[in-house]
């Protein structure tokens, strides 16, 4: 593995200026992190471990819970007030990964994870979205890939961002601590900046807060087994009153809001991809079912 | 650049001094010298390279050891009594047929471990549950399964 400088900060300004150094990468528990810069495809030259800096506390607010940012994905699930009010979230917290992976790995690791493409994690390769000019995945095997077109088709695999984006969650970050709505932590890559996490350098969530439950809520998720796979589609749903909200991972490049009415609205398919249509589908109409009144 | 760190493991205090990039599990190889956590895929796919950390089970293949500084670790090395005796686990995995090349039994008990002490009497789909983060080439599972299921009868 290339070697890196490792800081463990106690307070969130230092944790700041220690990622606003060229290469500098934030670390939770490091999961994904650590597998990456040990194929060689991520290039961390000073490794920020965020979990010195006390953010791992889950706490009623207001109506709604807000949960720190190294929360860990076990602490996560095993929390009997987010049990019983968060049901989507309980769900796809205890769904992802293993449960060892479960007790190293946290939220705001899990929401900003890497996309999931084989093309973009083999070593020997520098894909679109590393940098390069192609997207292997178009002009190879895309089986599991996404359902939209674009210049990357890996797919967003955190389980967490769909519960959260269905909860209509805002992410505060060490500089936006008054809070941003999930969706805007998510940016599409573009030819100038391939990343797909719209946060400045130096910038990391400190916390997730869902403003508050609602009156039903669901996870349906499809792997290849039940323990231990990547998300092939995962659909969060949520019912406030009469207002349904449903998001999707798994099927585009970024956690996707899907229209209740027509889930698979904007995702035609690709050409090895048309299954997940149905997959998505079947998925959609569980979850909904479940959180019907 | 190396950074100084004091391993807890099995009770015992291990002071090394280690690059950043060094993962737990080869620490505990090399450094420490305790052999018993093997590395299979060197990705947290496999789980041969679980061990305990503040009494949870960790993918030591993908954790960094200075991740660990402070912290309790116990290995395969640590659930024998010290005069030898095996862990209640450890008879009951031979006794039920639940090792076979053995390359997996240190991560299996080490999850097995976990789960017993955090729930001691977990029915078959939570102790297979537990143990979803470890693969077994060889016994198919169900004697392994037998094995967590006859110490949980035992308590």
């Amino acid at each position: 593995m290339r070697t890196f400088a490792y800081a463990r900060p106690a307070r969130v300004e230092d944790a700041a200026a220690a990622l606003s150094q060229p290469a500098a990468r934030a670390m939770g528990g490091g999961t994904d992190l650590i597998t990456q810069q040990h194929r060689g495809i991520l290039a961390a030259e000073s490794v920020v471990d965020l979990r010195g800096l006390g953010l791992d506390a889950i706490a009623a607010e207001g109506e709604g819970v807000r949960i720190g940012a190294t929360v860990t994905l076990a602490d996560l699930g095993r929390d009997e007030a987010v049990r019983e009010r968060f049901a989507v979230l309980h769900q796809a917290a205890s769904a992802a990964a293993s449960p060892q992976l479960r007790e190293m790995g946290t939220v705001a690791g899990n929401l900003c994870q890497q996309v999931r493409c084989w093309y973009f994690r083999h070593p020997d390769l520098t894909c679109w979205l590393r940098g390069g000019d192609t997207c292997y995945a178009q002009v190879g095997d895309h089986r599991k890939h996404g359902l939209e077109p674009g210049d990357c088709i890996s797919v967003a695999p955190s389980d967490l961002a769909a519960a959260l984006l269905a909860l209509d969650a805002t992410v505060d970050t060490s500089s936006r601590p008054q809070g941003i709505p999930l969706a805007d932590l998510y940016r599409k890559a573009s030819d100038e900046n391939r990343s797909t996490l719209a946060l400045a350098p130096g910038e990391f969530v400190t916390a997730v807060v869902v403003p508050r439950a609602p009156d039903a809520s669901a996870y349906e998720r499809a792997g290849e087994r039940h323990a231990w796979s990547f998300a092939l589609a995962g659909v969060a749903a949520a019912r406030f009153g009469d207002q349904l909200r449903l998001a999707a991972i798994g099927v585009s490049n970024l956690p996707r809001l899907l229209d209740p009415a027509d889930p698979l609205a904007g995702l035609p398919g690709l050409e090895q991809t048309a299954w997940k249509r149905r997959l998505l589908s079947g998925l959609a109409g569980q979850a909904l079912a479940r959180v019907s009144g | 650049m190396r950074y100084d760190a004091t391993l807890k493991v099995n009770g015992r205090a291990y002071p090394v001094a280690i690059e950043p990039g060094r993962n737990l599990l080869s620490v505990l190889r090399s450094e420490v010298g305790l052999t018993g956590a093997k590395e299979g895929c060197d990705d947290s796919e496999c789980g041969a390279c679980m061990v305990l950390l503040d009494g949870q089970p960790v993918n030591s293949c993908s954790y960094l050891a200075l991740q660990a500084d402070g912290r309790e670790i116990v290995t395969i090395e640590g659930l024998a009594g010290e005069d030898g005796d095996l862990h209640p686990l450890q008879q009951a995995f031979l006794d039920q047929g639940g090792v076979q090349c053995g390359f997996c039994t240190p991560g299996m008990l080490i999850s097995a471990k976990a789960l017993l002490d955090r729930n001691p009497s977990p029915d078959e789909d939570e102790i297979r549950l537990a143990l979803s983060g470890n693969l077994c080439r060889c016994t198919g599972y169900s004697g392994i399964v037998r094995a967590v299921q006859a110490v949980a009868e035992q308590r």
